[in-house]
């Protein structure tokens, strides 16, 4: 009994001393935040007056001065790219305080291969990181988290390799220390060719999945969900947190459904460093998707082809375009891919018996083909007794003013097509010398050149 | 939930320390990045900082880890312990009403009708009732000779029946008259 006694003992007197570790430790992070809302207050002090807070023990002398490499061992380097490509979670300490960390560090031993004017070294890098990358995202295929972190180490990666190439459309941004740092021996434009070919991969990848997990959602959330009843109770909720789940507890989805995943969708690219611009074009692919997937319920089911769904999709699209307002992607050309289900919408809800409103039709549906708005005259549902069915005349009087129609004649949209990706070269302004190698990395083999 | 709630990620900072999961480490980490982000335009002056920064929170994230894996570690053993605990105690209670020695005899003392005397004693004991007893009847068969006028009344002959000794003096005629005294009957 009394050894039991003495053991319980002695676990409690362990918990007492990691408690108080544990409270020094976070005492320490609230003395380093103060730290740093004191830094960015004192930044906005005028400049000349910071070397009176230097502190007095501070030598004239420089710090060592890094030249913004990484040395590594030859043989070291299936260790260096499993540890930093293949084995490395997308969330940890490193990576979520600096995302794109992984692609400077790469490219900090790229350069020192460089460097040492080694092209095998380099060669064998180069192959290396351009395998590893494809292994993990192979592996990590459907999740969402893994390739959107590597899409943007992959494109931060090459926009690395573009503005240090020493080539003169790169250098426009470039610091003078930039400048130095560029590469001194060798071309690797085709190796960067590869690269982007890559990126495209894996950009086409993160949509598939993004699409997988949205679909589901678009066609209850757009079109079958009746939110106009109580406009103000429905308000949709923004930003709700990180997880990927949907909103499935209590009812179907909702058009908060889809806003709540386009969050979490667009918060994770950014946590990921991703470049706006990129983040921008996977938005409005996915906008495409939803006004496209709804649009072709419309030419399939009568019962959407109502005023009140014309109400009810314009309402949603409002949703849609304050949602974008809050995330400030007004110009990523989002909102246009939705313009046919707007028109479309637009046709339910207006008036459809006088010549004048026959000629607006022709006028304003420049989205829609005459096939297209011929098939939602023809399928439009009356609500009540008083409504009448649109009248074969009305529908023949707006084909004639479409007859100089020259587009395409069909009846759907196709879901499946992407817009091209690019990836616009942006220089970025960290210097290669401030880096370090965090621990948790488990990267002690590379030494700071 | 309305429009313009603080992020989850912001949250980890409101938390107590103690229930600080690893989770919360990373939240912690991206906010604290994103800030360094703000206040940093060229990316130099707060490189150091950025970096001290860094290995603070991975210190912080193995402190999180090991103390919530600690906390688990102890409260496995603790619940081991208790069970342990538990299961003595409940052998030790049940082993008390065992006899130790065999061929012994509990008795509870406040029992009145417990047993108190020895066997030596009740052998005694009844030993002098039976001899009382033959001696009543011997009495009783001489009442009732007398009352019948069988024997007369002025010579009441005591017979001392002394199954025990025989009588000293007048040896024969006490012994006739006793011999004819039981004959008689």
């Amino acid at each position: 009994m009394e050894g039991l006694t003495l053991r319980v003992e002695h676990l409690q007197n362990e918990n007492g001393k990691l408690q108080n570790l544990f409270q020094e430790k976070s005492n320490i992070n609230e003395d380093i935040r103060q730290e740093v809302s004191r830094l960015s207050s004192e930044n906005s002090v005028c400049r000349c007056d910071l070397h009176l807070r230097v502190h007095p023990k501070q030598t004239p002398a420089l710090p060592k001065e890094y030249l913004g490499m990484l040395e590594y061992k030859r043989e070291d380097e299936a260790r260096l790219i499993q540890n930093i490509i293949t084995d490395l979670k997308p969330k940890g300490v490193a990576v979520n305080v600096i995302p794109t960390l992984p692609a400077f560090i790469l490219f900090m031993c790229v350069r020192h291969a460089d460097y040492l004017n080694d092209d095998n070294k380099l060669k064998s890098l180069m192959n290396g990181i351009i395998q590893g990358v494809k292994k993990v995202v192979l592996a990590h295929q459907k999740d969402f988290e893994s390739l959107s972190f590597w899409l943007s180490n992959t494109y931060q990666l090459l926009n690395c390799l573009k503005q240090y190439s020493g080539e003169e459309q790169f250098l426009k941004q470039s610091t003078p220390r930039q400048k130095k740092n560029c590469l001194q021996n060798f071309d690797l434009s085709e190796h960067r060719q590869i690269l982007s070919d890559l990126a495209i991969q894996i950009y086409h990848q993160l949509i598939s999945v993004m699409q997988k997990t949205l679909t589901p959602a678009i066609v209850p959330g757009m079109l079958e969900h009746e939110s106009l009843q109580g406009i103000s109770s429905m308000k949709p909720t923004g930003f709700r947190k990180r997880s990927s789940s949907l909103y499935k507890d209590s009812e179907t989805y909702s058009i908060s459904s889809i806003l709540q995943e386009l969050s979490v969708f667009y918060s994770a690219m950014s946590h990921h460093g991703m470049e706006q611009s990129l983040t921008k074009q996977a938005v409005k692919q996915l906008f495409f998707l939803i006004g496209a997937t709804t649009f072709n319920q419309i030419m399939l089911r009568k019962d959407m082809c109502s005023c009140r769904k014309g109400m009810q999709i314009r309402c949603n699209i409002s949703y849609l375009e304050e949602w974008l307002k809050e995330n400030e992607l007004q110009s990523c050309g989002a909102i246009d891919t939705l313009r046919p289900l707007a028109q479309a919408a637009w046709l339910l809800q207006v008036n459809k018996s006088t010549d004048e409103d026959a000629k607006e039709i022709a006028e304003k549906c420049t989205e829609l083909n005459p096939v297209q708005i011929v098939k939602i005259l023809n399928s439009y549902t009356p609500i009540d007794d008083f409504e009448k069915r649109v009248t074969s005349s009305f529908v023949r009087q707006v084909q004639s003013f479409l007859q100089e129609y020259e587009g395409a004649t069909q009846l759907m949209l196709d879901t499946d097509y992407r817009f091209q990706v690019t990836f616009p070269f942006y220089p970025s302004s960290t210097a290669l010398e401030s880096l370090q190698v965090p621990s948790s990395l488990r990267l002690e083999f590379l030494t700071r050149i | 939930m309305e429009f313009g709630e603080e992020s989850s990620p912001a949250l980890a900072f409101e938390k107590n320390a103690f229930e600080l999961t690893v989770e919360d480490v990373y939240d912690i980490s991206y906010v604290i990045g994103r800030d360094l982000l703000k206040i940093s335009s060229t990316g130099e002056e707060v490189s150091d900082l950025q970096f001290r920064i860094v290995r603070v929170l991975e210190m912080f994230e193995t402190l999180v880890n090991k103390y919530n894996l600690s906390v688990e570690e102890l409260k496995m053993e603790r619940d081991n312990l208790k069970a342990e605990l538990d299961r003595i105690i409940r052998e030790g209670s049940s082993s008390s009403g065992q006899t130790g020695v065999t061929n012994q005899l509990v008795v509870d003392l406040n029992d009145p009708n417990r047993p108190r005397f020895t066997m030596q004693e009740l052998k005694e004991v009844l030993q002098e009732r039976n001899q009382l007893k033959a001696q009543l009847m011997v009495a009783q068969e001489e009442l009732q000779l007398y009352k019948s006028g069988i024997l007369p009344q002025s010579e009441p002959t005591m017979v001392d029946v002394d199954l025990g000794t025989p009588p000293a003096t007048e040896d024969g005629s006490s012994t006739v008259n006793e011999k004819t005294t039981i004959g008689k009957l």
